[in-house]
């Protein structure tokens, strides 16, 4: 049977996605609850684990918007009814009804806004592990530390910093540091390859007072996302494309690079960054794999 | 026996080598299962078939298919409207976003990819031994 271009529109309904939940094995459970993935398995068995996380993750999120649409439009029922109820106190019955809707509708969406996972999960960390999937032997272990949570977290605060104003705008501006994925594997070709990523987040709450005396707060981020590569090129396979001293240092595309070697391996450190305003951004696969192709770039075939 | 032709692998091109169950129409690669993106529906069974010698005797392969390569570089538009936004199913083994991605990547960065016809030194079956050899992780995590 010929492969279809799939749709990732989800297929099961409101009820079937709750008893989803309950159908994943308790390691998937665990790694729902827990919003961190850490071990290591080959690539294959790694969508395996994912594979019904993701489709539930999609389902959820599929179920949530109805929910949402519902209670739109249920509340939005109720209040006019009750305007209604006054010349025809029938209405009260359907009122009651739409109230009930809106509760029930309210009460799922929250058990499974519960278990929920961010979307790096779905648009990162799992296409990330097709791409490796390719490029790796079958039996290849491939270690994965990711962590789903929060990242605007006490946890992860490193500094915070109120501005020495007594009066408006009043800024408080708090520093983050969140190491969220780290990956490790060999490829096909015997490299070694490691990534780091880490977000480095600045979160400013700026309070103002506007001319007719309202006070409103905004919050503003800027996340810088670090990404540091480190691959081991084999020796016997490859060589390096230029001297040491041209290979290291700052490149035009404010890339980092330092280089090592040992007796088997030409090693390059990667180190390049991204900048995002948004708190739930996913970050651009395509901007990891050119970092590695950066790193294949500056080799070539051994003679 | 025919083995996959089609191009698996991102910065290290390799053949798949998976038993090809059919023959690309257009580009007439041996297609495996996994990489046929498209197929025609076949008027008779002798205009879809194409016999092949194999170790074990004769075995018929499919004609009106399209590999996925072939299939990437038609749909372009098609697969931009659907990917443009990046990895969007919610399958194990999208390969339709993996061809339209790789095939963008190269062309958007210039990117040529390693090849296994160029270099006989990506010995796949080494692997093992290779992984024992090294003296692995201290190697390449000292600093």
């Amino acid at each position: 049977m010929s492969n279809k271009i799939k749709g990732d529109k989800p297929t099961a309904g409101l009820f079937k996605t709750l008893g989803m939940l309950s159908e994943l094995t308790p390691e998937q459970q665990a790694l729902i609850k827990k919003l961190r993935i850490e071990g290591t398995h080959t690539a294959e068995e790694w969508l395996e684990l994912l594979q019904e996380i993701v489709l539930y993750d999609t389902n959820n999120d599929a179920a949530r918007k109805k929910l949402t649409n519902t209670m739109t439009l249920t509340g939005i029922l109720a209040f006019i009814s009750l305007f209604i109820i006054g010349g025809f106190p029938p209405i009260l019955f359907l009122t009651l009804l739409l109230l009930l809707v809106l509760i029930v509708a309210a009460v799922l969406y929250y058990r499974l806004k519960g278990s929920d996972l961010p979307n790096l999960l779905r648009f990162y960390i799992f296409p990330l592990i097709n791409v490796l999937k390719e490029e790796s032997q079958a039996q290849a272990p491939l270690t994965i530390h990711a962590y789903l949570g929060k990242k605007v977290s006490e946890e992860f605060l490193v500094k915070e910093e109120a501005n020495s104003n007594r009066g408006y705008p009043k800024v408080r501006t708090s520093h983050y540091e969140v190491p969220f994925l780290f990956v490790d594997t060999r490829l096909s070709d015997g490299s070694l390859l490691s990534i780091e990523m880490r977000d480095l987040i600045r979160k400013r709450r700026i309070t103002k007072r506007n001319p007719r005396g309202k006070i409103k707060t905004k919050t503003k981020y800027k996340i810088k996302v670090n990404y540091e590569v480190r691959i081991g090129f084999p020796k016997k396979t490859y060589e390096l494309t230029s001297t040491q001293a041209e290979l290291v240092g700052n490149v035009a595309d404010k890339a980092k690079v330092k280089f090592k070697e040992n007796e088997k391996r030409n090693i390059l450190n990667i180190r390049k960054r991204q900048i995002y305003t948004n708190i739930s951004y996913v970050p651009d696969i395509t901007f990891l794999l050119s970092v590695i192709a950066d790193g294949y770039e500056k080799m070539r075939q051994s003679a | 026996m025919k083995r996959c032709q089609i191009k698996t692998g991102f910065f290290v091109l390799k053949e798949c080598g998976a038993i090809a169950t059919a023959r690309c129409r257009s580009c007439k690669k041996y297609v495996c299962e996994a990489h046929i993106a498209e197929q025609g529906k076949p008027q008779d069974d002798m205009a879809v078939l194409t016999n092949t010698t194999t170790e074990t005797g004769t075995s018929s392969l499919r004609k009106d298919v399209l590999c996925i390569e072939c299939y990437t570089k038609m749909n372009k538009e098609k697969l931009s409207e659907k990917y443009h936004k990046g990895y969007r199913s919610s399958t194990t083994n999208d390969i339709f976003w993996y061809f339209y991605m790789r095939d963008s990547f190269y062309r958007n960065h210039h990117y040529q990819p390693f090849d296994d016809y160029d270099t006989d030194s990506f010995n796949t079956t080494s692997y093992g031994s290779d992984f024992d050899d090294d003296d692995g992780s201290a190697s390449f995590y000292d600093s």
